[in-house]
């Protein structure tokens, strides 16, 4: 735990302070209509939806799964978050076709887009889709709070869950989006120079740059492993991955369930200086674990081999039946710890931690995921500011800048993880160096830095969940109450029923944050990823191709709910399928998707031509749109 | 949180205990600066 002195408390309450007034500040313009409380109004210069974009990318559970892959795959780790460069691309494509469609969310877009009974239905789907996600988001950067809570102050999970997402909603309720984007401005400032002041004094507390560098290329080699959940006997080996040949075996350990925590810390400490210290033996060597060690089962540890001794790569594996078997840690794993600073360590075409494959397969989600919308869950609060800019041109603007600054963030965040590592090198269990970054700016950060440390780090977490209160808000307002409901609500009636239903959100989240509790890693890549692998090619498709229709989307969505279940957890426990790397995860999820929607698509009717016809007049969508272009022509509704 | 207890071990806090007044001194008036501006902009804008 961390004992604040009166200089932290004092920024940290001066900084909260501010935060939440200047949010409900904005009380009266957001009450005035449905179009202030969750779009301010439409009338945005490019900077403000632009630094709400990259405050609400940054989240309290950011640096936690930042942190999470930059310790363990090194600078190659950033590319997991590389999927944000799809605005880039959309920022001149997708953006500018939903801007001018004036819709508030994409739901409503999809209503104008589709026609019929499938529109309806899409938009209630959709709508309802995005209330849970949002309260799904909202929980899991609540957890994420509650646990860092846990770490500094010792508080129960549930404490920082509720207490800090709370005070975010007062000015939620009190302004609605008029005082998310403002107080994001504001947020936003603050959390981009903690993350830099974090992030220097992390690599100060490493030595430096150059210390980095030198200690990284003389650490010995370390693969992470997680062990059986088996009392055994077990042995390691390490192989040329190219000729087979074994290269070396470690002695006989122990693997039991009955090692105490204070066993764990010990060992840790001892793996740190088995990592640190130079071996002066030339013959290659398992310095950890050793015949008198007992790992704790199914527990995160790091093997340790003299580095300098084997090629570049080596393969490892581990056998708890007297050598009669073997089962792989790790293939084409890379010797030493250089590999760290590099962006490009790959391990293989198709093998390893970091094949070619799986970075191919991002640049293709971050680059043509660019062309539609929806293809990363980020879109959804991207769309919410996209509307809020004053015209297509700020809103292009706003989305390329501020998701330029989230990459650039992640960058710097590196920085301090790689420090991290270079000082405690031997954690092999996520939870544990998951936190890296929080422990950086707690451990060495002076008095009254701290402090603000935790202000920024509040900063952060009230602009994502003021940010998913009011988001959520919209699609339960516009998509069901205004929609369905209540078509003749007034201004006034419909900003109240959006408060009520922020409130309704905040109490889902917790409920939410308590269910996910602390397997934060795992599910964050199970949402970001997995889930939206089966509805990526759509999502593109429903921008740039006319025929594609809504029953065509709505089959997508729904086999794509059942797939990514059974492709991801529930085939592979069965041993039907095998365990599959998250790459071909998603290529599978691509591919037997597509066999559902395609002829759903084309055995239904396309879309009545004259509802195509309007919303092509209005969004001037690009791609294969031809037949409608033509027949828009002819009604002479756009020149030739 | 189990192997925080251990890094508390090698605990070094890093910099002048006055960067502690200054740096978030500073940060506090820029952000209350650009908040003041930010909102007489906003009150132009509806004038």
């Amino acid at each position: 735990m961390i004992t604040f002195q009166f200089l932290d408390w004092f920024w940290l309450i001066l900084f909260a302070l501010l935060m939440v007034y200047f949010g409900a500040y904005f009380y009266r313009l957001g009450k005035r209509s449905q179009s202030d409380f969750f779009l301010a109004g439409r009338g945005l210069p490019w900077w403000l939806p632009a630094s709400s974009v990259y405050a609400t990318h940054t989240a309290t559970d950011t640096p936690i799964w930042v942190a999470g892959v930059v310790y363990k795959y090194g600078l190659t780790g950033l590319w997991y978050a590389f999927f944000s460069a799809w605005c880039a691309v959309s920022a001149f494509i997708s953006t500018r076709i939903f801007r001018r469609s004036l819709a508030y969310s994409q739901a409503e877009w999809q209503s104008l887009r589709f026609g019929g009974l499938g529109s309806e239905l899409l938009r209630g789907w959709l709508a309802g889709w995005q209330v849970f996600m949002n309260m799904f988001i909202l929980g899991w950067v609540g957890i994420a709070m509650g646990k860092l809570c846990n770490m500094i102050f010792g508080w129960d999970l549930w404490i920082g869950l509720i207490v800090f997402t709370t005070i975010g909603a007062i000015y939620v309720l009190a302004s609605g989006y008029w005082g998310v984007v403002m107080a994001d401005f504001q947020q936003g400032i603050i959390a981009l120079l903690i993350i830099i002041i974090v992030s220097v004094w992390g690599v100060l507390a490493a030595g430096g740059p150059q210390e980095i560098f030198n200690r990284l290329n003389s650490y010995n080699s370390t693969a992470e492993w997680k062990t059986p959940n088996i009392n055994t006997s077990a042995i390691i080996r390490i192989k040329d991955p190219d000729s087979g040949k074994i290269l070396v075996k470690s002695q006989k350990f122990l693997i039991s369930e009955n090692i105490s925590d204070e066993k764990i810390h010990k060992d840790e400490l001892k793996i740190h200086n088995i990592i640190k210290t130079k071996n002066s033996d030339i013959e290659l060597k398992i310095l950890f674990p050793k015949n008198n060690d007992i790992l704790r089962s199914n527990y995160g540890y790091k093997i340790v081999w003299a580095s300098g001794r084997t090629g570049d790569h080596v393969n490892i594996d581990y056998s708890i039946d007297n050598e009669k078997s073997w089962s792989k840690i790790a293939v084409n794993h890379f010797d030493g710890q250089a590999w760290r600073l590099d962006l490009f360590s790959f391990t293989g075409t198709f093998e390893g931690q970091f094949p070619i494959a799986w970075f191919i397969t991002m640049m293709i989600i971050a680059l043509i995921g660019g062309f539609g919308m929806g293809t990363s869950i980020d879109w959804y609060p991207e769309a919410q500011r996209i509307q809020s800019a004053k015209s297509v041109r700020d809103a292009s603007y706003s989305i390329w800048a501020g998701s330029a600054l989230v990459l650039i963030r992640n960058a710097i965040w590196a920085g301090a993880i790689i420090g991290f590592f270079v000082i405690y090198p031997g954690l092999g269990n996520s939870s544990s160096y998951e936190m890296a970054w929080y422990k950086i700016g707690f451990d060495y950060l002076p008095v009254g830095l701290v402090g603000f440390l935790f202000a920024g780090v509040l900063a952060i977490h009230l602009s994502t969940v003021s940010t998913h209160l009011n988001l959520g808000a919209m699609y339960a307002t516009r998509d069901f109450y205004h929609h369905y409901i209540n078509p003749e609500a007034d201004e006034n009636k419909l900003v109240n029923i959006g408060r009520l239903a922020t409130f309704i959100l905040l109490l889902g989240s917790f409920i939410f944050g308590m269910i996910i509790g602390e397997e934060i890693t795992s599910w964050l890549i199970f949402a970001l990823w997995i889930m939206a692998a089966g509805v990526w090619l759509p999502n593109i498709l429903q921008v740039i191709w006319w025929r594609f229709n809504s029953w065509g989307y709505l089959s997508a969505w729904i086999a794509n709910l059942g797939l990514s279940w059974l492709i991801v957890w529930i085939l592979p426990s069965f041993g039907i399928i095998p365990d599959l790397p998250d790459y071909l995860q998603f290529w599978t999820l691509i591919f037997l998707n597509a066999l559902v929607y395609l002829p759903v698509t084309y055995l239904t009717k396309p879309e009545n031509m004259d509802h195509l016809v309007e919303y092509y007049v209005m969004c001037r969508p690009i791609g294969f749109w031809k037949p409608v272009k033509n027949e828009a022509i002819r009604k002479g509704l756009i020149k030739k | 949180m189990n192997a925080f207890i251990l890094y508390m071990v090698f605990q070094t806090r890093i910099g002048h205990p006055y960067l502690g007044i200054i740096i978030p001194a500073l940060i506090f008036g820029i952000s209350f600066i650009l908040t003041y501006l930010l909102i007489r902009y906003f009150n132009k804008d509806k004038s």
